[in-house]
């Protein structure tokens, strides 16, 4: 390195008095470039000029699938995105998303320095600073808002559900329970039959090949034989909208090889429904309708001795508990009439007249599925997944998989939840949660645990399980009420919301809204005294930070995929390159602010619990990885017919197949070495675990039958629960709501959901409500229609979300009607691939050549509109909210509904590329998302089925 | 030739003061130098620039070169070289074979080896170590040195450093500080260019200078 001194010396010893004459030193002493020392410069020049490449192994965070990938790096810089070869769950495969990675991860748009906001928020005006300021800025503000309000007061949502273990565990020590993730604002009704019937999420049909199969000679197998015979996607565009790699391979590959019939239920011809034998359109908002239709046909037509109406497998009567309560109350609405048609609830005519599906279309589904075996039922994330009464439908699906014999049966329908390997373990500090905590309330101190002080689980939403909730910009602005619990009475502000990754404002709910909360102000300051955003790429949200924090690129950090697998299989997201610019680890960002916290006297933060525990990211990922797979060895073929049959199963598969394991009896737990990222890494970055089936039964030697093994499913029973809140013989209160049931019963307190819907407590068992807006089911809103006849849905397209526009290769491919090009004429930087990468250039697009944002339109709705090809159109909700965009006008979607792609249209950070050119002429589909259109059951909004209006401008 | 020794002298100053304000941002001590440094036409119309105003520097330069939103010139060599357009590709890494062929390696990763503070680094480091040549009356210490600081100059910097002015001065007025020290850079660049070339063909030894 020069120093100063050598400076000076020639300085002044050319002779010209150059000290006085510049007054000459080096302005700053730290250089970015270090001199080489003797000898160093050779063995740098020795290396081989064409070093080779290494292989490392990591997963995607492109979308949420996830997949397993290749990355060919060479001195320190990544080249290549291949896919794993080594990872079942991608199978070698990646989609174009993924292989663009690099366009995203060196991009010179990233957020490359910490930033602290200048301007108003909104204004995107920011001056870069020191990670020490920026961070002493935030504990400081903390600790304040500590102080005055309580912890409780911050909000850390970490928007995607990837890599957030580190951000909610420092939450969770400072004292807040309010860390969520994603999954708030994202299809909660779809897994809420799941969740109550086996604590599950996600049904998937069983499609994933290949999968590690015991065989009868004890040896394992990679199987790829497909058997599933009827795959129903209801709402569900797993080719298009959220990508489960696994999930579109194995549908081709299963109608190839084993013949199996898919069909596809949507009020748009999907991407999806181009590789379906039948395509069902259907009246949005409906699906419930059609579930319960379906129901109400195959109780009343299932014939055991009829084989051709041998829909139910009544043995699922043995697995499961509370069928009769359910088929009671079920059929307790047969006899009702619906005042909307004068129907009776649940007939083939009354789901006609609802779905507008035929009611011998209808009839041709329910005995489809009743009759094909194995078969899957699966729904989607936007429907029901964003319905407000999706939760009926949700159920109704979960009830069609088990009674008709298809749930975890081979080539049946799967829940990924509950068969996934576990990961997280204590790393995530949900244990600081029993930490003991005093509040005064109504003039009383009382003690509680920071648990208690959870803005939904113990205010108005007590069953938003899973971390979820959605109504946010009303919290920023009325604040929290605990109503049950210790601390009944006490209210809280929130003061602080912390976000890392994700798009509230373009994704969470109305965009206006979120706009306006985060923007409110009291006494001139700003009413959330502190946001701040802490990501990779620059979105919406971020124009509305204090504090910006670069966060390394899923290429520079560790952490572990976040997937929906149908068998136990966890791979490595590994760092495969240094974090660039000035950006910094999850878990370096976690130690840095946790240790400043504590310099600042906060003890609520504990050093062995940070820095001191965490050396490394490796260190965090290990303990995450300690409770990996962690489920039980059930199901047939046994996965380890070596162990005892029901036990838990946690260590790493070599470990557990060598017999390496210690067995806890009392437990019931067999532990082998604990996976660690070291034996990842030896092993292409995968863990795979055996797959069975049927993980809830059991071969009973004495009986000569199958009996539930009462260690699977994860209910209070071990049992698929048809009731949710019961007392068991030794007289406990168990099920899904009882827990909220008993608080409600405490205090009297109605949640806010469940008053809307005119209930009083959470339902015991089979329930049914009509959606808030849905003039066609709901005859409180039905006058809605003639205002507003048209029915706007939503849904994603995969390669145009959030931030992968960025890359614009992939924003340009159209996509469906919702992202077509029907651009304006534009120049922009484009990246383009080629055999040898991606180029970067000036181009000039025509009108026609450039994908955006549309609204879709059926052809005859836009003739009776005069509405052509590409013509300007505003849609407007009832509360006169309106977007404008260009009319993409089609077949391919059923007349009475319009759809706009979510977050595709309307994007105003210049930080995601060339998609913002077109902000002004392409719809922000949030913009027309009705804030108190809050699903009832646990608070997200329903972002789909709004009537609108169509006017051609 | 004292004119030269001038020119040797000014530019170290020059050169620092350049890789300081791209690689720190404006701070006080670097803008301070402007007074300190012998008069010049290049720095003449920065030194004019109210030091008061130093956080308004300081949001120009985060809104110019840092936010994503706002950036409308990018730093990096990279971005107007490469096929790419992508950072950390063939341009980085033939740099970086570069300095270490001068002598220099690249430490701190929160920058690369394309980022212009870095590039005006290395010929700071260059210019210093050219002063210490005149000293020593290495002759051909020197010639290399003049050499190879105007090859990188010529066939690496001016390829890309006028279009990234350019874009400096497309997003700022006239009389900012940063389309001035857009002006300064580029033509600063150019006259040192010509300045070491006609130092290479015309002069002999350094006691002709
Ligand atoms: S499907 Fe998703 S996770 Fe897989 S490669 Fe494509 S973007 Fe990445």
């Amino acid at each position: 390195m020069v120093n100063r001194r050598t400076v000076l010396k020639g300085l002044t010893l050319a002779g010209l008095g150059a000290v006085s004459v510049y007054g000459y030193m080096p302005l700053i002493e730290k250089f970015a470039l270090r001199e080489l020392q003797e000898g160093e410069q050779k063995s740098l020049m020795a290396r081989p000029a064409k070093e080779e490449f290494q292989v490392k192994y990591t997963a995607d965070v492109m979308c949420p699938s996830e997949c397993g990938l290749e990355v060919w790096v060479k001195d320190g810089v990544a080249h290549r995105i291949y896919g794993n070869y080594a990872c079942p769950y991608n199978d070698g495969a990646i989609c174009g998303k993924g292989a663009a990675g690099l366009g995203l991860v060196y991009s010179p748009y990233r957020i490359r320095k910490p930033m602290i906001r200048v301007g108003e928020r909104g204004e995107g005006r920011f001056k870069e600073v020191s990670w020490e300021e920026a961070i002493d800025y935030i504990a400081r503000k903390m600790i304040e808002i500590k102080k005055k309000y309580g912890p409780e007061s911050v909000i850390v949502d970490t928007g995607d559900v990837t890599d957030r273990d580190q951000y909610w565990r420092l939450g969770f020590a400072f004292g807040t329970p309010n860390c969520v993730e994603h999954g708030a604002i994202c299809d909660t009704p779809r897994r809420h039959g799941p969740k109550l019937m086996f604590n599950g999420k996600r049904i998937e049909p069983d499609i994933m090949t290949p999968r590690l199969v015991r065989q009868p000679d004890g040896s394992l197998a990679w199987d790829r034989t497909h058997r599933a015979k009827l795959i129903i996607y209801a709402g569900w565009n797993p080719f298009l909208a959220t990508r489960i790699n696994w999930e579109s391979r194995g549908t081709v590959a299963a109608k190839v090889e084993n013949g199996c019939r898919v069909i596809v239920i949507d009020p748009v011809f999907s991407n999806t429904a181009t590789q379906a034998d039948m395509w069902v359109p259907i009246r949005p908002g409906t699906l419930a309708d059609l579930f319960a239709a379906m129901l109400r046909y195959i109780l009343e037509n299932d014939d055991p001795k009829d084989p051709t109406r041998r829909y139910i497998d009544w043995d699922f009567k043995k697995y499961s508990i509370g069928w009769e309560d359910f088929e009671k109350a079920f059929r307790e609405w047969w006899d009702k009439t619906d005042p909307i048609n004068g129907l009776k609830y649940f007939t083939l005519e009354w789901a006609e007249n609802r779905t507008d599906i035929p009611k011998e279309k209808i009839k041709e589904l329910a005995h489809l599925f009743g009759i094909t075996k194995p078969a899957a039922l699966v729904w989607g994330m936007q429907a029901p997944g964003h319905h407000y009464n999706g939760y009926c439908a949700s159920i109704l699906g979960t009830v069609l998989n088990v009674i008709t014999g298809n749930f975890d049966a081979p080539g049946g329908a799967i829940d990924t939840e509950i068969v996934k390997s576990s990961k997280g373990g204590t790393a995530t500090g949900k244990w600081m949660l029993s930490k003991k905590v005093k509040r005064v309330v109504n003039g009383q101190e009382v003690e509680g645990t920071v648990a208690e002080l959870h803005m939904d689980h113990y205010s108005d939403w007590p069953s938003a399980w899973d971390d979820v909730v959605g109504d946010y910009p009303r919290r920023f602005r009325e604040g929290v009420t605990i109503r049950y619990g210790s601390f009944r009475g006490h209210k809280y502000p929130i003061k602080a919301y912390i976000l890392r990754t994700g798009n509230s404002v373009i994704t969470a709910g109305a965009t206006w809204d979120w706009i306006d909360a985060l923007t409110a102000k009291e006494g001139g300051e700003y009413k959330v005294e502190l946001v701040v955003v802490i990501d990779t790429i620059f979105l919406e949200t971020a124009l509305y930070a204090d504090v910006l924090l670069p966060e390394a690129s899923y290429l520079e950090r560790m952490s572990l995929s976040d997937i929906y697998p149908t068998y136990p299989v966890i791979f490595l997201r590994d760092a495969v390159i240094e974090p660039l610019h000035e950006s910094k680890k999850p878990t370096d960002i976690m130690n840095m602010l946790a240790k400043r916290l504590y310099e600042l006297g906060d003890r609520d933060i504990r050093p062995e619990d940070f820095w001191e525990k965490y050396k490394s990211e490796e260190d965090f990922v290990n303990e995450m990885l300690e409770v990996a797979p962690g489920r039980p060895n059930v199901g047939q073929p046994l996965p380890y017919p070596q162990y005892p049959e029901g036990y838990t199963i946690i260590g790493d598969p070599e470990s557990l197949e060598k017999g390496e394991v210690t067995i806890d009896h009392e437990k019931k737990v067999i532990r082998g070495r604990p996976l660690t990222v070291k034996w990842l890494r030896e092993h292409k970055g995968v863990a795979v675990w055996p797959m069975s089936w049927y993980r809830y039964r059991k071969w009973d030697e004495e009986k000569k039958e199958w009996v539930p093994n009462k260690a699977w499913p994860p209910t209070a029973s071990k049992m698929i629960e048809f009731v949710w809140d019961y007392t068991t013989t030794d007289g406990k209160r168990q099920g899904m709501y009882s827990s909220a049931n008993a608080r409600i019963e405490k205090t009297g307190e109605i949640p806010r959901g469940l008053r809307e819907i005119g209930f009083e407590k959470f339902p015991r068992t089979f329930y049914w409500f009509e959606a808030k807006y849905n003039p066609y089911t709901n005859p409180k809103v039905a006058y809605l229609k003639n205002e507003y006849p048209f029915m706007l849905i939503s849904g994603r397209v995969h390669h145009a979300m959030s931030g992968t526009q960025m890359v614009a290769a992939l924003g340009q491919s159209p996509a469906e009607g919702t992202w077509t090009p029907l651009n304006k004429e534009v120049e922009v930087e484009v990246e383009d691939f080629t055999p040898t990468g991606v180029i970067t250039r000036k181009k000039k697009f025509l009108e026609g050549e450039w994908a955006v944002g549309t609204v879709w339109i059926n052809s005859a709705d836009a003739a009776k509109l005069g509405i052509k090809m590409g013509d300007l159109v505003k849609v407007e909700n009832h509360l006169k909210r309106s977007v404008v965009g260009r009319a993409y006008v089609s077949e391919a979607i059923k007349p009475g509904v319009v759809k706009i792609a979510f977050a595709a249209g309307g994007r105003f950070s210049p930080g995601i590329g060339p998609t913002y050119v077109h902000k002004d002429y392409t719809p922000d589909y949030n913009m027309l998302v009705i804030p108190d259109n809050l699903t009832p059951i646990m608070g997200q909004p329903a972002f789909t089925a709004i009537p609108v209006k169509v006017e051609k401008l | 030739m004292n004119d030269m020794l001038e020119w040797f002298m000014l530019r170290v100053s020059i050169y620092d003061f350049l890789r300081c304000i791209f690689l720190f941002g404006p701070k006080t001590e670097i803008l301070a130098s402007l007074y300190k440094t012998q008069k010049n036409p290049y720095t003449q119309k920065l030194s004019e620039y109210d030091m008061a105003k130093i956080s308004i520097l300081e949001e120009e330069h985060t809104r110019i070169f840092i936010n994503p939103a706002t950036m409308s010139a990018v730093p990096y060599a990279s971005h107007y070289l490469s096929s790419t357009g992508l950072l950390m590709g063939d341009v980085t890494f033939s740099l970086r074979k570069r300095y270490i062929e001068l002598g220099y390696v690249l430490d701190d990763r929160t920058f690369s080896e394309d980022h212009v503070g870095v590039e005006l680094e290395l010929i700071y480091l260059l210019a210093a170590k050219t002063i210490n040549a005149l000293n020593e009356g290495d002759n051909s210490k020197l010639k290399e040195l003049v050499k190879n600081q105007r090859d990188f100059i010529k066939d690496h910097m001016l390829r890309w450093i006028p279009a990234f002015c350019s874009a400096i001065k497309n997003n700022t007025s006239e009389d900012s500080f940063y389309y001035n020290l857009a002006t300064l850079l580029e033509s600063f660049l150019k006259d040192d260019a010509a300045r070491l070339d006609l130092f290479l063909t015309k002069t002999r030894t350094i006691t002709s200078l």
